[in-house]
């Protein structure tokens, strides 16, 4: 080969080097990522426009134990130095291969920093020699912000989640909401529970005069930005606050803080109630960019979970207190029983109750044992019950306590099941009732014993019917003997005959016993035995047992009853009292009439499904006109020889039977007692039938 | 015994609406030979008294439908001479006061004694008598 063919063959490739070249350094001139080479002394061979913008210097003759100072490189924690022997590059240039290594870098040009992620490579010639080492730095920092903004937001949530004190919460919102943009300054304003004025929620950047003033402040719809939103209920948007009218209250106080620019927007519960704003300011005039509205939206999103949650929390905590100290102060305890694991728990109030020591471990069994002997079997079969039907149950009964202590109390409870229907556990409350159950014991005592004295003092007036009514077999029976003495003295009786004297002395003797029993059973002190009643039958047989009083007053008792009437259950010595209670009032009330006119009529009805209606009706003066109810009261009498307790006893034997009574007037003249039972279900069907 | 007007001289009319006094009265009269009618009604014994001579009449003065005062009155309207007992079981003045001045012979609380009784119901029929 000629020379000058040698010759045009290296310039051929020095122009193809060159043009080489001149590729790589404009590839490496355009690319995003920093590329920078150095040999294996540690000088710089490539250094591209992207890693002079990324670390802002040049490329320096500094040696790699100089370079984390000269460019401003820092380990992910944004303060420490990176130690140069860690460098990518440093390793690289050793031989080693680095991968994905992150970086903060802060200098003059970058303030906020750059995060950068790097990846490194040694250089070997063709024999494998090191020649250096090059690296590509990624400039990661938006990636890196989107990360932190997340993390600072489950941040957020994790304090609302952890029940923070609101104020914390809000103000790490507030300063997250921050750090997501150069220059901006955010607050929080909460919205009191009644609807018209703010307080204070967050605003750690924001004047302590500023923050002072909006404390406490009314909102309307022209009260700065803040108070315009919530009473708006959209977002306002002042641009600059100097010449905005909403503004005008609030303008020299900004000017005095520096604030431009304020949009707020309201925030909202979940269920659309207005719990505060959330408000972002600059100190230039503008209106928010689609970045700033983002995090508006973010922002007023968090704040308005933390704010309802801090409510509910709230209300809860005041439900709770209120719980339990009606709880404390009604001798209530609370209780939980766990079945399936034969575990109890009981609060303190419940413990003293049971009379159960503060650290004993409590089972469903010795809960159980606690309930008087008597009432136990009822108690579990009725608990039982509920547990096989998840239901509810309740229980009057009484609790034995040790040394012998007996308590009345009244225990309800729910069973709860788990998200497969299993027998979780039962909640409920014990209840003491034991004051009330004597006073109500004490109570029932005086009630009868004055029913009693009322039936005694009715026996009174009724002297003339009783006598009547045991004279009658009395006679009898002495004329009998008298005759069956006389026969037998004559001594021609037939024995026949005489079987029939004697049949008749004992029937008629067996007649005065039945009117002994009736008097005793009206003035016997306990009558309290409930029995199924027609009450067509105990009119019939009270009105004979008044006859001879009512002949002998000169007036007339009639009855119309309904032949329909369903039954009722009751205390017949008691419905008897009420019976004869309204029949001698009623005779009374005719006293000062002519005999013609001295009439009572007993009437019954079937009011409706549910109810059977008696009424006795006089022809009489009437009611007092002033108070028709009067007549019930204590002590209320017209007549001078009356104690006034009939019509209170008569009403209250009424309502413990759960039925009404009430005066009226009867029409034309008169007054009408009308006494209504509820009849016993099912009644009027065996009637039909029967 | 063929003469009506003699059976009938014989004969006492019982009033009470009680059926074993009633009865038992009948008994007691009858145990001593003396025949009687017996009523449990007073309306069907004054329907009787109107068209019979009734010589004696015991009745009870408390009875359900007529009172025996009004029995009383009635009677003294249609038959004057008939010799009146009453009897009745309740202890009541003013009835008394009011039964007398119509007119019995007699006036017995139940229960009564029978000597007494029977004494009267004789004296009142032999008075008819004459």
């Amino acid at each position: 080969m000629s020379s000058d063919r040698k010759k045009t063959e290296l310039s051929h490739s020095k122009a193809e080097l060159s043009r080489g070249n001149e590729i790589l350094h404009s590839i490496l001139s355009d690319m995003g990522d920093a590329v920078i080479v150095a040999d294996k002394d540690e000088n710089f061979v490539v250094f591209n426009p992207a890693a002079e913008r990324m670390f802002g210097v040049r490329a320096t003759d500094a040696k790699s134990h100089e370079w984390s100072q000269r460019f401003s490189l820092f380990l992910p924690d944004k303060v420490t130095p990176f130690p140069p022997h860690e460098l990518p590059l440093t390793r690289s240039i050793c031989g080693e291969e680095v991968d994905n290594v992150e970086m903060f870098v802060r200098h003059k040009k970058a303030p906020y920093g750059i995060w950068t992620r790097i990846t490194g490579r040694p250089l070997r010639d063709s024999n494998g020699e090191l020649l250096g080492g090059v690296i590509v730095c990624r400039d990661i920092t938006e990636i890196k912000e989107e990360e932190f903004f997340r993390a600072g937001q489950s941040r957020v949530l994790e304090m609302i989640a952890a029940d923070a004190p609101l104020a914390d919460v809000l103000t790490n919102l507030v300063l997250l909401m921050e750090g997501q943009a150069e220059g901006l300054r955010c607050s929080i304003l909460l919205l009191n529970r009644d609807g018209k004025h703010v307080r204070h929620g967050a605003a750690p950047n924001l004047p302590e005069a500023y923050v002072k003033a909006v404390n406490g402040a009314a909102i309307g719809p022209r009260n700065g930005s803040c108070g315009t939103a919530m009473y708006a209920r959209k977002p306002v948007v002042v641009t600059d606050v100097t010449t905005d009218p909403l503004w005008s209250d609030y303008r020299e106080l900004a000017n005095i803080c520096g604030l431009r620019a304020c949009w707020s927007t309201p925030i909202l519960s979940p269920q659309g109630e207005v719990l505060g704003s959330f408000a972002m300011y600059r100190q230039e005039t503008r209106g928010p960019r689609p970045e700033e509205t983002r995090l508006t939206e973010i922002a007023t999103h968090i704040a308005g979970i933390a704010i309802d949650r801090q409510r509910q929390q709230e209300i809860l905590r005041q439900r709770e207190a209120r719980i339990s100290l009606a709880a404390e102060s009604a001798d209530l305890a609370f209780w939980i029983l766990y079945p399936e694991q034969n575990t109890a728990w009981m609060s303190e109030k419940g413990r003293l109750i049971y009379g159960f020591d503060s650290n004993l471990p409590l089972t469903c069994d010795l809960i159980l044992s606690r309930v008087h002997r008597d009432e136990r079997a009822a108690v579990k079969t009725a608990y039982d019950r509920s547990c096989a039907l998840y239901g509810t149950f309740e229980s009057e009964h009484r609790l034995l306590l040790p040394y012998g202590k007996t308590r009345w109390v009244i225990m309800r409870g729910r069973c709860l099941k788990d998200e497969e229907g299993n027998l979780l556990e039962t909640i409920g409350v014990t209840l003491d009732v034991s004051a009330q159950k004597q006073a109500d014991l004490q109570l029932q005592v005086q009630r009868e014993e004055m029913a009693h004295r009322n039936r005694v003092s009715l026996m009174g007036e009724m002297t003339a019917s009783f006598a009547h009514e045991l004279n009658q077999p009395l006679t009898a029976i002495a004329n009998n003997a008298s005759a069956a003495r006389r026969f037998l003295q004559r001594g021609n009786i037939d024995p026949a005959l005489l079987q029939q004297l004697l049949q008749d002395m004992v029937a008629d003797s067996q007649r005065a016993g039945e009117v002994i029993r009736g008097i005793r059973s009206l003035v016997r002190k306990e009558t309290s035995a409930h029995t199924l009643l027609n009450l067509n039958e105990v009119i019939a047989d009270t009105v004979r047992l008044v006859s001879t009083d009512v002949l002998s007053r000169e007036s007339v008792v009639t009855t119309e009853l309904d032949p329909q009437l369903p039954q009722v259950s009751a205390t017949l010595v008691q419905i008897q009292q009420v019976l004869l209670n309204l029949i001698i009032n009623a005779l009374d009330a005719m006293e000062g009439l002519p005999p013609a006119e001295r009439r009572v009529i007993v009437s019954t009805r079937w009011d409706k499904d549910d109810v059977v209606e008696v009424s006795v009706r006089d022809f009489g003066t009437g009611l007092p006109k002033d108070q028709p109810d009067k007549v019930f009261d204590h002590f209320f009498s017209t007549k001078q020889k009356g104690m006034g307790m009939g019509l209170t006893i008569v009403r209250s034997i009424i309502e413990a039977h759960g039925g009404t009574i009430v005066a009226e007037d009867a029409p034309e003249r008169g007054a009408r007692m009308v006494v209504r039972l509820p009849a016993v279900r099912g009644q009027k069907q065996t009637i039909a039938a029967a | 015994m063929s003469n009506p007007i003699d059976v009938e001289e014989k004969e006492v009319c019982l009033v009470d609406d009680d059926p074993s006094v009633l009865k038992s009265m009948h008994y007691l009269l009858a145990s001593e030979g003396i025949k009687v009618r017996t009523f449990s009604k007073a309306e069907d014994f004054l329907t009787h008294a109107g068209t019979h001579s009734v010589q004696v009449v015991v009745t009870d003065i408390w009875m359900d439908q007529v009172t025996g005062l009004e029995v009383l009155a009635r009677l003294c309207a249609i038959s004057p001479k008939t010799r009146v007992i009453v009897i009745t079981a309740r202890e009541d003045l003013a009835a008394r006061a009011t039964a007398m001045a119509i007119g019995p012979v007699a006036f017995f609380m139940k229960p009564f004694d029978d000597e007494k009784f029977i004494a009267a119901v004789r004296d009142a029929l032999n008075q008819s008598r004459k």
